[in-house]
């Protein structure tokens, strides 16, 4: 098993080019032969980044689950919803499905997105003895998972548009749908900067 | 330079977990996975370029239609509403909400279009081998912004949109609807058959 840091090798992020990591002149950052990108082993500053990004998204779910997403005023009447008050009122009106979905898109996605992603630091940082393959699975896995979330900002466009009938019906937006907004701003960005051969890097030594 | 540009060439690192793979012989239509961590290295698509090219271009002229017509209408005790993608955006911005109106238009309008302009742009100028410094430009840009277009998840929450509003009041259909679910299959398509390596490989061919 050899791996491109050892060879001297590294990747570029942008064009996916092999080649030597040479730089120019030292204090100097080199760069890609093709594309001209920044060229590193590794994503730099890849754990602290993620950690900001994670750490920032945790914080901003909890504006996004208190306040309100959006507000319902049907014939006069009507009160705020957040993420979670939206979902009962799916599961209450019998739409089961939807409302697993939108549970499953706001809530259920962006936590283990975020706690997934807090595991994986960990067991690169504490060096915990997980299994690469599987811990690579995860990433994966969050890394596709992400773009889901926007799914209630998305519906939430299309319904304060669609339901604007003056006295009749109106729907808006709330504070919460912009901070649940930046939650999946937060946490995509948290998953981009995270660099997967650092799960692998553990194991290194010891397979050389 | 130890590496030849020959051997340097099939030699492939995972960008997953690092591991130098020989990438030589890959044919047509045919997958390389990574034996360490299952990532896929490399995946050989016939005709990518001119498959590209009239995708991007038929999801170009159908973007039109699917952001302005109507895609879809509410009726409610007499009153109509009809709701675009466009005004949905502009509606979010009246409102107040300028940081989620800009995230829904990022990622629902301005990246898919970019995209798009982009995978055209970059096919029509790697087929004849034209501006290849722009060519670079275009590539790097399609590499950061391809994962903010949710036009898949923004086809969900229509959906979504669909279900909850169709016992509120009378629901029609708009041709927007039908455009943008055109437009969505043929932008999934279009990213799919695109190649970026290939596209890389043809700059570097003739550059060198
Ligand atoms: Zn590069
Ligand atoms: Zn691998």
């Amino acid at each position: 098993m050899k791996t491109a840091i050892n060879a001297g090798l590294a990747l570029c992020h942008c064009c996916h080019k092999l080649q030597r990591l040479v730089k120019a002149s030292p204090g100097e950052r080199a760069c890609c032969i093709r594309c001209g990108s920044g060229l590193h082993a590794r994503l730099p500053n890849s754990i602290m980044l993620t950690w900001g990004y994670t750490l920032a998204g945790f914080i901003m779910m909890i504006p996004a689950n208190f306040y309100p997403i959006m507000t319902v005023v049907y014939l006069g009447r009507g009160e705020p919803d957040t993420i979670m008050s939206g979902v009962m009122h799916l599961a209450q009106a019998g739409m089961y499905p939807i409302a697993i979905l939108v549970f499953v898109a706001s809530i259920a996605v962006p936590l283990i997105k975020l706690l997934g992603l807090t595991l994986l630091l960990l067991a690169v940082q504490r060096h915990w003895k997980l299994s690469a393959r599987q811990c690579t699975l995860m990433y994966r896995i969050i890394e596709f998972i992400g773009r889901w979330s926007m799914l209630d900002l998305f519906m939430i466009s299309v319904l304060v548009t669609l339901v604007d009938l003056g006295s009749i019906a109106t729907i808006t937006a709330g504070p919460g749908a912009s901070a649940f907004a930046t939650v999946v701003v937060l946490t995509i960005l948290a998953a981009l900067s995270f660099d997967p051969r650092l799960i692998w890097d553990r194991e290194a030594p010891r397979n050389d | 330079m130890s590496l030849s540009a020959a051997a340097s060439n099939r030699l492939h690192a995972c960008h997953d977990c690092d591991l130098l793979v020989n990438l030589a012989g890959l044919s047509v239509n045919s997958r390389a996975k990574c034996p360490r961590c299952g990532a896929l290295l490399a995946h050989k698509k016939f005709d990518s370029i001119n498959r590209t090219l009239a995708l991007s271009l038929t999801a170009l002229l159908l973007f039109i239609p699917a952001a302005t017509l109507p895609v879809m209408t509410i009726k409610l005790l007499g009153h109509a509403n009809a709701n675009t993608m466009l005004n949905g955006v502009v509606q979010l911005l009246n409102s107040g909400s300028w940081w989620m109106a800009f995230m829904v238009a990022f990622c629902s309008l301005i990246v898919p279009l970019l995209l798009l302009l982009l995978l055209f742009t970059t096919c029509l100028f790697s087929r004849f081998y034209l501006f290849p410094k722009i060519q670079i430009v275009l590539l790097k840009s399609h590499h950061h912004l391809k994962h903010w277009g949710m036009l898949d998840v923004y086809m969900l929450s229509l959906l979504v949109a669909i279900i909850k509003m169709k016992d509120l009041g009378d629901l029609q259909m708009g041709t927007g609807l039908y455009a943008f679910i055109v437009l969505m299959l043929l932008m999934v398509y279009a990213q799919q058959q695109f190649d970026s390596h290939e596209c890389w490989d043809r700059l570097e061919g003739r550059s060198a």
